[in-house]
């Protein structure tokens, strides 16, 4: 009962998300009884769909960058010849998140330019904390005893870190990467002021025009969209990790 | 086999060993042994290459250590590490197989090889296998370890205080079971610890340490008899002559035992006896020449020898097992207040005797005082 249960809920949710995003009718009908009044229910110029697929575009290719190239650093300052940027490399990605992301667009667009590739820039240099973070703590806490026995086995230093410290530390650093993804989600939807598209456009929109309908399209698709994830991440790392009880 | 020459170890300012030089035979137990910071264990890290001497050198089978690559040296030795060091994240099977593995055995002969050493250690591959470490007691995991040193069948190994992490009763158990597997596989083995009664357990040699430098190198049996210098006699302690008599066996100091049946022994409380000499105990066999009871002569009167009742005995309290140590068999004689103890076989038949006359006669040869 409980099984059923828990695949059922996700899949009707899921089912009434994409309903929502696709068919104009159902979502007119949701918002007038949510915001009665004379206003625009449906946002004219662009399908929600495709706010939706620039949003989810958005997200995938800054947190996919976030992912590799915090964990690519994590590495780099564990490792003998890194050692020394440690401190300097946790300093500089802790003020990073200090930025609120509309000034690193702002300080973006006279460089790049505007649309897609400030956003990218503004989301990658936001989310790459808890990437970096997660990677050292959780390469850290390696038992130093384990990695002891990893060299007295005879393995090199990249079967170590292969066979040994990645391993123990995915679960730290998948909680690091999922937390990343989850705040771009949200974020994501500043990029468009910088005319990146995405979920914000519809946002935004509402606000200017006043329309409180708008503002829940885009607010509601983002944070289902970041449920979404965030579950499906999770049944990953449960799957993952279950098997093994430690 | 393994052979240290002038070997020199500087750890930031400190001299952890300095100037080594012995050797350890091919298929003995070398026990390293001393207080902590004495350099046991990095003499014992410098073999494997886990750390590089300062000076000097160290040879296996005639070859420099150095003359090989660090990790291929390191898979042709097996290492088990003080805190079991087994990895968290690898199933039983996955852990005894990593050198395999690392070595690029094909994966059905690193299976078969890992359930033959699983039943080796004892352990039932088909409920072992799959298990992660943390689901093992510590016993488990420390076997398991010594399995996975075990598994591309090196020459030699090295451990560095396997058992140092279980508790007493475990400890004696690991212990036994791994002089019990040396006895089958004959490997070359360097073992460090701070536990003399294990140093006596299991070494064919000690060797005992002290900031760096070897005091002693000996049989142990040797090293209790004669202490070299103050520090060895504080080491091994004063109930050093008790420990000796852990490191002889009953089946080497047993005499012949005299037997006789339960309706014998009816006829023998009073008996004429002309010489002065021994008096043994007459151990009372059954028809299967089980024991189940003795006579025990009367001391106080010399003549006519005359024999205390009849006295029945379960041979599980009073017997020794032929490979029981000498120190057990003086426990058994104290605890019993006899002369002497039956040593019987599994089926509880009476195969000699220790006697009480015998260890202490082997006391005062070996001990210098």
């Amino acid at each position: 009962m409980k099984r059923i249960g828990a695949f059922v809920l996700p899949v009707l949710l899921v089912a009434g998300f994409s309903v929502f995003v696709w068919s104009e009718g159902v979502r007119e009908l949701v918002l007038r009884s949510m915001f009665p009044g004379r206003i625009s229910y449906i946002y004219e110029r662009v399908t929600l769909a495709r706010l939706l697929s620039q949003h989810v575009a958005l997200v995938a290719v800054s947190s996919g960058l976030a992912a590799a190239v915090g964990v690519a650093l994590g590495v780099f300052v564990t490792r003998p010849i890194g050692r020394d940027f440690h401190p300097i490399v946790q300093d500089i990605s802790s003020v990073a998140q200090t930025f609120p992301p509309v000034a690193v667009l702002a300080l973006a667009v006279p460089a790049i330019g505007f649309g897609f590739a400030p956003s990218i820039v503004a989301l990658f240099v936001y989310s790459i904390l808890p990437v970096i973070n997660n990677t050292i703590s959780g390469l850290d806490s390696v038992d130093p005893a384990v990695i002891e026995a990893s060299r007295g086995m005879g393995m090199k230093r990249g079967q170590i870190l292969w066979l040994t410290e990645l391993p123990l530390a995915a679960r730290v650093i998948f909680a690091g990467i999922r937390t990343s993804l989850v705040i771009n989600i949200g974020t994501a939807t500043v990029g468009a002021v910088v005319g990146a598209g995405g979920l914000g456009t519809v946002i935004v929109s509402g606000l200017v025009r006043d329309n409180s309908a708008y503002v829940f399209t885009g607010a509601a698709t983002a944070a289902f969209l970041a449920f979404g994830l965030d579950f499906v991440i999770g049944r990953i790392q449960n799957r993952l990790y279950d098997a093994r009880s430690d | 086999m393994i052979e240290f020459r002038n070997v020199v170890k500087h750890y930031g300012g400190q001299t952890a060993v300095d100037s080594v030089s012995f050797s350890i035979a091919r298929a003995e137990v070398c026990v390293l042994i001393g207080p902590s910071g004495c350099g046991k264990t990095t003499t014992l890290k410098l073999i494997n290459r886990m750390l590089e001497p300062s000076s000097g050198e160290v040879l296996l089978d005639g070859y420099p250590v150095a003359s090989f690559e660090p990790e291929e040296l390191r898979r042709g030795i097996g290492y088990v590490i003080q805190s079991v060091g087994l990895f968290p994240h690898m199933s039983v099977a996955e852990n005894v197989g990593i050198v395999p593995r690392l070595v690029k055995w094909e994966r059905s002969r690193r299976e078969r090889r890992t359930d033959e050493l699983l039943d080796l250690i004892g352990l039932d591959p088909a409920q072992y296998r799959r298990k992660y470490p943390s689901e093992l007691s510590g016993g488990e995991a420390q076997r398991v370890g010594v399995a996975r040193a075990l598994a591309a069948d090196p020459p030699v190994l090295l451990m560095d205080e396997p058992f140092g992490a279980v508790d007493p009763l475990n400890r004696e158990t690991l212990q036994l079971e791994f002089a019990a597997l040396q006895r089958k596989l004959r490997k070359t083995v360097v073992f460090v610890t701070h536990d003399l009664d294990e140093a006596i357990r299991l070494a064919d040699h000690v060797v005992i340490m002290r900031e760096g430098r070897i005091l002693q190198h000996d049989q142990p049996a040797q090293v209790l008899a004669s202490p070299a210098n103050e520090f060895v006699r504080q080491f091994v302690g004063v109930d050093r002559a008790l420990k000796r008599l852990a490191c002889f066996e009953v089946g080497d100091h047993m005499k012949r035992a005299e037997t006789i049946t339960r309706e014998e022994s009816r006829n023998r409380l009073n008996e004429p006896n002309g010489d002065g000499g021994y008096h043994p105990i007459l151990w009372v066999t059954n028809r299967d020449q089980a024991l189940v009871g003795m006579l025990e002569p009367e001391l106080n009167r010399r003549s006519p020898l005359a024999y205390r009742p009849y006295v029945e005995l379960h041979p599980a309290e009073v017997g020794v097992r032929p490979a029981a140590s000498l120190r057990e068999a003086l426990s058994r004689i104290l605890g019993q207040g006899l002369r002497a103890v039956p040593v019987i076989n599994d089926e509880g038949r009476v195969l000699g005797e220790v006697r009480l006359s015998d260890i202490e006669e082997l006391n005062q040869t070996g001990i210098t005082r």
